[in-house]
């Protein structure tokens, strides 16, 4: 199902990877268990010409070409892979352009968002109402506590910290930036499906780590328009 | 029976035998195994259902950074180095280490600092930040208790411990080997030794130096890691530069002893050994370029992330190599599938699980999704627990009838194998599927869903703990009453399977010979199977089986368990003292313990340096490429190459907040041109008069000599009163206010150069009085020599300091 536009990425690339692995995976472990099984020693198999004994170093066995030819074939894999991912890491990396939701005839809103992380919570700064904070935080119960976004819009973060290292990840999104004081980090998605989703830290960052979690609303335009009138703008 | 307990405790305390000092490592190295494995369970017990309470988060957090930090630095390296000190002299011929007091020294140190690292737990809190302790949490803010002080001088001491291993590792594998062998004729267990130790060399240096920054800012309220400018991104980098080699000499140990077993009971020869051996040193080589994948998310922008994509995914090429000859050994053998080749296979099999998943978080892309996840846990534990825990385990069955002289129970170490096996899998590969819960979090609620994975990787957690419990009955038995195994009973062809099992104190009778054909010699006297044949081939120039220079001594000493116990006690005082609130800076150190550690630490210092220990060196060795250079130049060399990284990383942490800075004061405001040119001056004629000191020796004029290092002596002396009165003026004048960056770098940088000045005048010292005697002037100057070697290095050091905090 398509919960954003990173998540679809994600999956598709997971699975590259994952038949590849599996490919090579049958090829390798195949050839291990055929070896052990019929090269194991059973009654009357006979020692093989160059087995190593005490008192002689051991004759050189094996070709240049295996070395190369696992190599190569490597290679090509993985060249597979890289290309694979650096198509999607450009994605990732890449900003597009502000939206522009009209909230009232004099407001409008670019879909930018300031996240802080604290010990424990998050807190979201809507770009150009920076004097209206939604905390994340576990405990928050009120309206204020939801973090919303438009649906089928791209929702471009500033990541941050205001004390020590933690890891903000939007779990079903598969996007994830660190939060370190000092420094901004940019992430963005479209959210393809209604709903709530859950919002982790994850890098450690003190007793409080597992729980500092919070939720993201993804509404439909027409509601996100009059969520923000009504608790945003006031 | 109180007599033999005095000799028995005596013979292991004071050891010098790289047997017994092997033994001691492995065994300790079980011993937090088993320590940290109790962690890890309860820390399973406690994620084992949602919502749980056995742990408190506080107390998880502890768990799981202690654990982690014990499994890589006391367990992995500690137990393939106890097998590397009991098995290399053998498998190479030589007598010993190169320096037998330094390898006790090297285990005690490791010892301590263990036992440091787990007293953290009793003051206040371990560290719990994670293995990685990511800054700025490690800032005496986040983390107020002296646990971390503790832990961060644990870690300072298993630094010391491993760079005085890989010194005399380094030096017995390039000067001792036995005549013939040369370094392309060693097999795989000491070849990889030899690459690990080469890493060692380089990664830990830059270790030392993050976690010593680390530790000064907790206790003077210094500002490397605490300031924006250097803070998470400077930690980083000093970490993941020597993090990501550390990964690897974790790792191979393992697969050299795999290597080498393997072929031994597939009874054919390793496939392509030559490309083996290429394989890790290019490993080694591109693991020092791809430590940014650790920082894949921290925003270095595409270019950067692409290119560590290139070079981790670039770095899994060797070691498709490694393991596809490995499996192609096996083509067309005799495979006896006895517990070592269970488990080194069974490793082989984790280890390529652990690789191909390692791909997936290479891809930068990909890692935007799977960093600080299970998935991430599951990945390494492959590694480190399936590759090389288990290829350790196999290891340790292999050598278990050489050390003992007694065969385990065969068909009780196979079942350990398949319970090991099966419990491994269940534990981590559902970690693979919960490739969306964090790690490191002490517990999840009920609507994750995250519940059933993770029961299933407890119940794996406890079959494959439990089966650990075999091994340990096992060994404990057949050590007593197992039946006696003769000296090879594996039929393989390494030296240490020519000794008698256990092999006698002083290893071989004379030195084993490789001759051009292939045959090795080994003199008389050993316990070579019935009518194995052995070797007609001619010797190669010098004549077979000839005397070592030295038979070995009792070698006992008590100086090295002394000195490590004083550096424990100094670092206990200085780390349970009362840490610094951030400011103003107010450290309070536990004085008594600090001078007990001085004092008991000089006496063992004179003790040591006084004792008659000479090992004197075999002429007729193999010792390509260092035939001209005594041992104890050669490990000062591979020493000062350490001090280059360790003083590289302080001025490149240097460069780092500087370059971050907005603002740096100006040359001349803060720092007085004038005190550095002076300083500089005195340094430099210093190193004169250390020159002259050596010429003088040479042309045996005792007076010449004295009065040049007095001058030394003196000159030092003036070097530090200028710097200290500079430190002084600096200090009250609240420059740490002014200028917290600048300030922290500078005293920072300059006091541990300082530090190496105190301990070249030291030096000096011990030089001057055994002079006053008359030593050294009769061709006996090598110390003089080496001294010089160490003095100039410090004076070299302060010619780059000079320019970079006085002039620009
Ligand atoms: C009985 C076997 C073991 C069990 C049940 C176990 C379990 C665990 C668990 C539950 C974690 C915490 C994961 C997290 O919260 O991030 C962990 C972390 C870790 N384990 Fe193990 N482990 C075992 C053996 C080992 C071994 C043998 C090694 C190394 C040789 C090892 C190395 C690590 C490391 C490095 C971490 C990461 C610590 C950190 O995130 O700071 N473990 N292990
Ligand atoms: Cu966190
Ligand atoms: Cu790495």
């Amino acid at each position: 199902m398509a919960i954003s536009n990173m998540q679809v990425q994600f999956d598709n690339l997971f699975w590259l990877f994952t038949y590849l692995a599996i490919a090579v995976s049958v090829v390798v472990f195949g050839l291990m268990v055929i070896f052990i099984i019929k090269y194991r020693d059973r009654s009357g198999s006979s020692e093989p010409h160059d087995a190593p004994i005490l008192g002689h170093l051991p004759v050189a066995r094996g070709h240049a070409r295996t070395a190369i030819l696992t190599v190569s074939l490597s290679t090509i894999i993985l060249t597979v892979l890289i290309i694979g991912s650096f198509g999607s890491i450009d994605t990732i990396l890449s900003s597009p352009a502000p939206c522009n939701i009209q909230i009232s005839h004099s407001v409008t809103y670019n879909c930018s968002v300031l996240v802080t992380g604290h010990r424990f919570y998050w807190d979201f700064n809507y770009a150009g109402f920076p004097n209206r904070t939604i905390t994340g935080a576990p405990s928050c119960q009120q309206a204020i506590c939801i973090f919303a976004v438009p649906q089928s819009e791209d929702i471009r973060l500033n990541v941050t910290s205001a004390d020590v290292f933690h890891n903000f990840g939007v779990i079903a999104f598969k996007v994830k930036a660190d939060a370190y004081p000092g420094h901004v980090n940019f992430i963005w998605f479209n959210a393809e499906t209604i709903g709530n989703y859950t919002i982790q830290c994850y890098e450690l960052c003190g007793p409080g780590h597992a729980t500092m979690i919070a939720t993201i609303d993804v509404m439909p335009l027409g509601q996100f328009v009059s969520w923000f009138n009504s608790t945003i703008v006031q | 029976m109180a007599e033999r307990f005095s000799a028995v405790a005596k013979r292991w305390l004071y050891t010098t035998n790289h047997k017994d000092i092997g033994i001691l490592y492995i065994i300790t190295a079980l011993f937090f195994f088993v320590a940290a494995g109790l962690l890890a369970l309860t820390m399973r017990t406690q994620l084992s259902i949602p919502n749980n309470n056995v742990l408190t988060a506080e107390v998880y957090n502890q768990f799981v950074t202690v654990h982690g930090l014990l499994m890589i630095f006391w367990v992995l390296s500690p137990f393939a180095f106890g097998f590397a000190n009991y098995i290399i002299p053998l498998q190479i011929g030589a007598r010993d280490l190169a320096f037998p007091r330094l390898n006790a020294m090297s285990y005690w140190f490791y010892l301590f600092s263990g036992v440091m690292m787990i007293l953290s737990f009793f003051f206040g809190a371990a560290p719990d930040l994670g293995w990685t302790l990511y800054s700025p949490q490690t800032a005496f803010e986040f983390a107020p208790t002296i646990g971390l002080n503790l832990g961060a001088g644990a870690l300072i001491l298993i630094v010391v411990s491993i760079t005085m291993s890989s010194v005399n590792f380094l030096v017995t594998m390039f000067k001792m080997r036995a005549p013939g062998l040369k370094l392309r004729r060693m097999s795989l267990f000491p070849w990889s030794i030899l690459v690990t130790i080469f890493m060692m060399l380089y990664a830990f240096p830059s270790f030392l130096a993050a976690v010593l920054l680390l530790y000064v800012d907790r206790a003077f309220g210094t500002f490397y890691f605490s300031s924006i400018q250097g803070g998470s991104l400077l930690w980083d980098n000093v970490f993941w530069f020597f993090g990501h080699p550390e990964v690897y000499i974790v790792l191979f140990p393992a697969l050299g002893i795999i290597a080498d077993v393997i072929p031994t009971f597939a009874r054919r020869p390793l496939y392509g050994s030559k490309y083996v051996i290429g394989s890790l040193v290019a490993a080694a080589l591109i693991s020092f370029v791809v430590w940014g994948h650790h920082m894949f998310l921290t925003g270095y922008g595409v270019i950067t992330d692409k290119l560590y994509t290139v070079t981790t995914v670039a770095v899994s090429l060797p070691f498709d190599v490694i393991v596809i000859s490995l499996i192609e050994t096996l083509a067309v053998a005799k495979l006896r599938l006895k517990a070592a080749a269970l488990f080194t296979l069974g490793a082989v099999a984790l280890f390529i699980i652990g690789g191909i998943t390692g791909v997936y978080l290479a891809s930068v892309a990909l890692d935007y999704a799977l960093r600080g996840t299970y998935f991430v846990v599951a990945h390494f534990h492959y590694i480190m627990v399936g590759g090389s825990i288990m290829g350790l385990i196999g290891g340790l069955y292999y050598w278990f009838p050489k050390i003992t002289g007694r065969m385990y129970n065969e068909s009780m170490a196979r079942i350990h194998f398949i319970v090991s096996f099966i419990g491994f899998n269940v534990l981590y590969f559902p970690m693979f599927l919960l490739l969306d819960m964090p790690r490191r979090i002490a517990t999840y609620s009920p609507d994750t869903g995250w519940g059933l994975l993770n029961l299933t990787a407890t119940v794996g957690g406890f079959i494959f703990g439990g089966a650990q419990l075999l091994l340990f009955y096992n060994l404990y038995r057949s050590a007593r009453v197992g039946p006696p195994a003769g000296p090879n009973p594996w039929n393989g062809w390494t030296l240490e399977w020519a000794l008698p099992s256990p092999p006698p104190a002083h290893d071989f009778d004379t030195i084993p010979t490789f001759m051009d054909d292939g045959t090795i010699h080994f003199g008389s006297s050993i316990g070579l199977p019935n009518g194995s044949s052995h070797g007609i081939g001619e010797p190669n120039g010098s004549s077979v089986g000839h005397e070592y220079s030295s038979i070995h001594s009792e070698g006992l000493s008590p100086w090295p368990i002394l000195m490590a116990f004083s550096a424990f006690i100094f670092f206990l005082g200085i780390t349970i003292g009362k840490p610094a609130s951030p400011q103003p800076v107010t450290y309070q150190p536990f004085w008594p313990l600090i001078a007990d550690g001085v004092i008991l630490g000089l006496i063992s210092l004179l003790g040591y340096s006084r004792e008659k220990f000479n090992v004197h060196e075999d002429t007729n060795v193999e010792s390509w490429p260092f035939k001209q250079v005594p041992n104890m130049k050669l490990g000062i060399w591979t020493f000062l190459g350490a001090e280059v990284i360790f003083f590289g990383v302080l001025i490149g942490a240097y460069f780092f907040v500087r370059t971050a800075s907005p603002t740096w004061p100006t040359p001349g405001t803060v720092f007085d041109i004038r005190n550095g040119f002076a300083m500089t001056l005195v340094l430099l004629t210093s190193s004169m008069t250390a020159i002259m000191a050596l010429a003088s020796a040479r042309a045996g004029n005792k007076n010449g000599l004295i009065i040049s290092l007095l001058g030394t002596l003196g000159l030092g002396g003036l070097f530090l009163y200028i710097k200290a009165g500079e430190w002084f003026s600096l200090g009250s004048s609240g420059v740490f206010n002014t200028y917290p960056l600048p300030a922290t770098s500078y005293f920072i940088t300059t006091g541990v150069h300082g530090v190496h000045v105190v301990a070249g005048m030291c030096m000096t010292v011990y030089l001057l009085a055994n002079a006053l005697k008359g030593k050294y002037i009769k061709g006996d100057h090598a110390t003089l020599e080496h001294f010089g070697l160490y003095w100039h290095f410090v004076d070299i050091v302060w010619v780059f300091l000079f320019p970079l905090f006085y002039l620009i």
